[in-house]
């Protein structure tokens, strides 16, 4: 009888290899258009629109060293924000901020006065957050809900990481103030890095 | 990396901004829907990726095909075999 030859290793499927680069890229693409949109539910939609594009031109991606798949993924996300923008361009008040979507989460349990005081705190963050100037809170966000580096950031951004540093830095001494965490007499005074 | 802020201030925003995260992260299992979501449309993928998807299948198959040809010379098995016939034989 002839040796049957062995089987070779299953071939990961388009699918398979999909999903675990979706995995691994969805926590910065989220903090991302977060921080671009400063809008919860618009994120999620311009979100589910670049991962779409991607799959739909996955079998060109597939051939995209790593960090050239994820350019083309940010640069993606960056062009369907734009678009967002022109859409809704004039749209004014139509927009539903991080702070709506916070404020509606609804309390599951009667929360604790600690609780109630710290959900409001974050209520009043999140305004802070949105009055961020854009670069400012993208790389904010990025960092806070991303998890992504300066180094990380700076390549998302095309720009250089002491530029995401500075940013960050005063996005958060802007946040202590207007949250007065700093000594009483601070002034919220916003002043663009760029 | 430093702000120039009092260590308490930084404790105090780091535990604010954590929260805020908390808030604002995309939960797995609503991940996993969008993805779901997104892969039932169609990935487009053209006929040279599945030809080059399936050819490591086509190739074993044709491998395993050539392996048993011999095998189609085998006498058929309802054909006494060669030790039924000596053996009965030399049955008296």
């Amino acid at each position: 009888m002839p040796e049957i030859p062995a089987c070779p290793a299953p071939i990961p499927g388009p699918e398979a290899e999909f999903a675990a680069w979706y995995d691994s890229q969805r926590m910065a693409l989220h903090a991302y258009l977060l921080g671009k949109t400063g809008d919860a539910d618009t994120a999620l939609d311009l979100f589910q629109e670049t991962f779409l594009r991607a799959w739909q031109h996955f079998a060109l991606l597939q051939t995209f060293p790593p960090d050239r798949r994820r350019y083309w993924l940010f640069a993606v996300a960056r062009n369907v924000t734009t678009d967002h923008h022109r859409r809704r361009a004039g749209e004014a008040g139509a927009v539903q901020t991080l702070g709506d979507r916070a404020a509606r989460r609804p309390a599951e349990q009667p929360a604790p006065q600690e609780l109630l005081e710290r959900r409001e705190q974050v209520l009043s963050l999140t305004a802070a957050i949105n009055d961020l100037p854009d670069d400012w809170r993208t790389a904010l966000v990025l960092q806070t809900l991303g998890g992504q580096s300066s180094a990380e950031i700076a390549a998302l951004l095309g720009v250089p990481a002491g530029t995401v540093r500075y940013w960050i830095v005063r996005a958060r001494k802007e946040l202590a103030a207007t949250l007065k965490l700093t000594p009483a007499g601070s002034t919220k005074g916003t002043t663009h890095a760029h | 990396m430093a702000t120039g802020l009092a260590p308490a201030i930084e404790a105090e925003l780091d535990l604010l901004l954590t929260g805020w995260a908390e808030l604002h992260e995309l939960p797995p299992r609503y991940a996993e829907t969008i993805r779901l979501t997104v892969m039932q449309t169609d990935g487009g993928f053209d006929a040279a990726w599945w030809q080059e998807l399936f050819a490591p299948v086509g190739q074993l198959l044709h491998r395993v095909s050539d392996d048993l040809a011999p095998l189609n010379g085998l006498q058929p098995l309802m054909t006494p075999s060669r030790t039924y016939l000596r053996w009965a034989s030399m049955r008296p």
